[in-house]
């Protein structure tokens, strides 16, 4: 009954935000959870019915198009759509782009209005992630539908039972703490709706560690084979040492966390995905006692915020893999937050980068940044043993 | 070496791309605070705890950015009287030459109450040792008063002023930053004309709407973003956050703070806070991890009392165990629901008691 009512509320959001999804993909909105192993099935099986952007264009009408998408496309989003012959796209990005505007204006005006007050901010911050992220996606959307070819695109992915595993080489750039060689390694098992991970950090010679645990709860998936489109809850924890510094932060998070994939927003765009997630931490740091001090503790809590856009590389399931663009508004961590010269230095959390790609069906790389009060770089191998 | 070398030519392109350190430039500053040379003399000032305005072979002008200095003059050449306009003082200041006899000073009473002028006779060429400040810094008990964010409700300070000037028991006025809008020449002026209404000094760091205009001009006009300096045997400290960060350097001179005001009380204000007690808007430190470990070194250093701006707002609350209070009631932008309006603190030291207690004056 839950999963049915989830099923329902994902699907409003996304008949809101893209009308004609419904009649595109009905199953995005009909409240039918996806079997948990969805088996692997040739490309032509897993698209959704093609109604524009199917027969191909000219390389002077692309290069228009893909220019469009830029100018005046930055503006007026959809407009590489229009020009390449895809009007509904064009319309859907457009309605899209309002819709993103409209969210970012509306918490943008709340936090103005309110002084920031302590009683909406929270809400009114999370609204203006989204928002500006929706807004970001619609335009980002028209620039990759007009400019990769239909052949090219990755297919979207699916989650599987299985083990997945990372081993990254961080290298952080930061003015505050001197972390010296870092190893990030985490792991996840997923068992048809749930899904148990870890993420540990060490860095011995900054004398610093991290350790995030969750647990993920899928409450809704896209009936259609292979698709992304996912909704899922996670309880975490989290716990960080600051050895030199004589500190540690301990908090306990929960997050929802949305992925659609491109076609839930405009029929054509197959091969991208966007994500939000959504929550807030509270956190307890101690300070341990000292020959100088005794101890104390302090209570303080984080909004989670994230909006993120990205594209399916080839097959995910052989090889293939994803890239992601993000804006995290998550103030801790190991990036935190942007500094900047101005006014503003501050307020925003950090923006990143992660890409994989598997080489074959077990093994991929992995390369990740970040851009907040650190600048953090990783690079490093994934492992996989889906069934 | 030159594999070196480029690792640090990366990691400084990294930083500067990044802007990893956005006030490096203005604690690099700070050190060039109070420190002028003119045609034949120049002028320093311990602790960079005056902005020389102006120096010229006759007369120089200072913004004094604590309640006590010392100072020193170096003359080249012997010369005609030397006038000294220093600005901010304390109503009861006054200057003395340390071991130079020969070395008269007189006092031009100013209109203003917190400006002075002093006529140097100069006998001859060299050095000259003075202080300014008031004649009784005995350790005996005292009000000061907080105030920061003012922004675009400078129109209406005067109110403020008045006010406070109804409190006569706070001996000066401590801010915690975002005196003006933007913080170009022309705010920064209005400003100090609407803050000569107090009777009584200012002493302040900046905030984040003084960083609206490029470069600062801030510290050529206040003095410097980062500062310590004692009062009545209370040591109060400035930093500079105002880039949600305190700069890595500055933490070298905190360190050097927190140690000499380890057996006395000790308040330290700064604009942006670490932790905003509201977590979710973390008008705060840009890093969490930056603020946990500011608040680890204050608590180590013994500070008593943290002294916060930026949220419109009041707040009482604790970091890392040390008292703390959020006081942005200058009149910019306030936060709804709080039903607190403009307002300041009137904070009663008593260093001899090793106690304090904070007192909200409401302004409307």
């Amino acid at each position: 009954m839950r999963a049915r009512w989830l099923g329902v509320v994902c699907g409003g959001l996304s008949l809101l935000l893209h009308p004609s999804a419904g009649r595109a993909e009905p199953a995005t909105a009909t409240p039918h959870v996806s079997a948990p192993e969805p088996k692997p099935a040739p490309r032509e099986q897993n698209t959704a019915p093609r109604e524009q952007n199917t027969a191909p264009i000219g390389p002077g009408r692309r290069a228009l198009a893909i220019g469009s998408s830029v100018v005046p496309g930055v503006l007026l989003h959809g407009s590489g759509s229009w020009v390449a012959g895809n009007s509904a796209a064009g319309w859907d990005l457009f309605a899209l782009q309002g819709v993103g505007l409209g969210l970012f204006v509306a918490g943008g005006a709340s936090i103005v209005f309110s002084g920031a007050a302590r009683s909406v901010i929270g809400p009114a911050i999370a609204t203006t992630v989204v928002g500006g992220g929706i807004f970001t996606t619609s335009w980002l959307l028209d620039v990759y539908d007009v400019s990769m070819p239909k052949h090219a695109r990755g297919q979207e992915r699916g989650v599987r039972n299985g083990v997945r595993s990372h081993l990254d080489y961080v290298f952080i750039q930061s003015p505050q703490f001197d972390y010296g060689p870092m190893l990030r390694q985490g792991s996840s098992v997923t068992q048809n709706r749930l899904r148990f991970g870890y993420e540990a950090v060490s860095a011995p010679a900054g004398r610093f560690d991290q350790l995030r645990v969750g647990f993920g709860y899928r409450a809704w998936q896209a009936a259609v084979d292979h698709s992304g489109s996912a909704l899922e809850f996670m309880l975490g924890t989290t716990s960080l040492n600051h050895f030199d510094e004589d500190f540690g932060t301990r908090g306990v998070e929960l997050s929802a966390r949305l992925r659609l994939d491109g076609r839930s927003w405009s029929r054509s765009i197959d091969g991208a995905f966007t994500e939000f997630e959504i929550g807030a931490s509270g956190q307890r740091t101690s300070w341990w006692a000292t020959a100088e001090a005794p101890a104390a503790a302090s209570s303080e809590s984080v909004l989670i915020a994230k909006s993120a856009v990205g594209v399916y590389l080839g097959d995910p399931w052989n090889q293939g893999g994803e890239l992601q663009l993000y804006y995290d508004h998550r103030h801790d961590g190991l990036a935190e937050g942007l500094l900047a010269k101005g006014l503003g230095s501050g307020a925003l959390g950090h923006v990143g980068f992660l890409g994989e790609y598997f080489v074959s069906r077990n093994l991929g790389l992995r390369l990740t940044s970040e851009i907040g009060s650190a600048w953090v770089l990783g690079a490093g191998l994934n492992f996989r043993s889906e069934r | 070496m030159t594999r070196m070398r480029g690792a640090w030519a990366f990691a400084t392109g990294l930083l500067a791309l990044g802007c990893l350190s956005p006030a490096a430039e203005r604690a690099e500053r700070d050190t060039l605070i109070g420190r002028a040379d003119g045609p034949s003399v120049s002028i320093s000032v311990d602790g960079g705890h005056a902005a020389v305005r102006q120096l010229d072979a006759e007369h120089a002008r200072l913004w004094q950015s604590a309640p006590s200095i010392e100072l020193q003059l170096d003359w080249q050449r012997p010369g005609d009287d030397f006038e000294l306009m220093v600005d901010n003082v304390m109503p009861s200041a006054t200057l003395r030459s340390v071991g130079r006899s020969d070395l008269q000073i007189s006092t031009v009473t100013e209109a203003e109450s917190t400006q002075r002028r002093f006529i140097l006779s100069k006998a001859s060429a060299g050095r000259v040792r003075l202080t300014l400040g008031p004649d009784d810094v005995a350790t005996r008990a005292f009000d000061f008063a907080l105030l920061s964010d003012v922004q675009e409700a400078i129109d209406r300070v005067a109110d403020v002023y008045e006010r406070l000037n109804q409190e006569t028991s706070v001996e000066f006025l401590l801010g915690a930053g975002d005196l003006t809008q933007q913080g170009t020449q022309a705010q920064l002026e209005r400003f100090e004309r609407e803050l000569l209404r107090a009777n009584v000094p200012y002493y302040t760091t900046l905030g984040n709407h003084e960083l609206g205009t490029t470069p600062v001009p801030f510290q050529e006009r206040f003095g410097r973003a980062n500062q310590s300096f004692v009062y009545r045997g209370v040591r109060f400290t400035l930093l500079d956050s105002a880039s949600a960060t305190v700069d890595p350097q500055v933490y070298t001179w905190l360190d050097a703070w927190l140690s000499a005001g380890k057996d006395n009380l000790h308040f330290v204000a700064m604009h942006i806070p670490p932790i905003d007690p509201t977590g979710v808007r973390n008008g705060a430190f840009a890093s969490r991890m930056e603020a946990h470990k500011l608040l680890g070194r204050l608590r180590r250093g013994g500070v008593d009392l943290t002294l916060y701006g930026h949220v419109h707002s009041y707040y009482r609350f604790a970091n890392a165990g040390i008292p703390a209070r959020i006081s942005g009631g200058g009149g910019a932008i306030p936060e709804r629901f709080d039903r607190m309006g403009r307002h300041f603190l009137v904070i009663h030291t008593d260093p001899l008691a090793q106690s304090f207690e904070t007192r909200v004056v409401r302004v409307d």
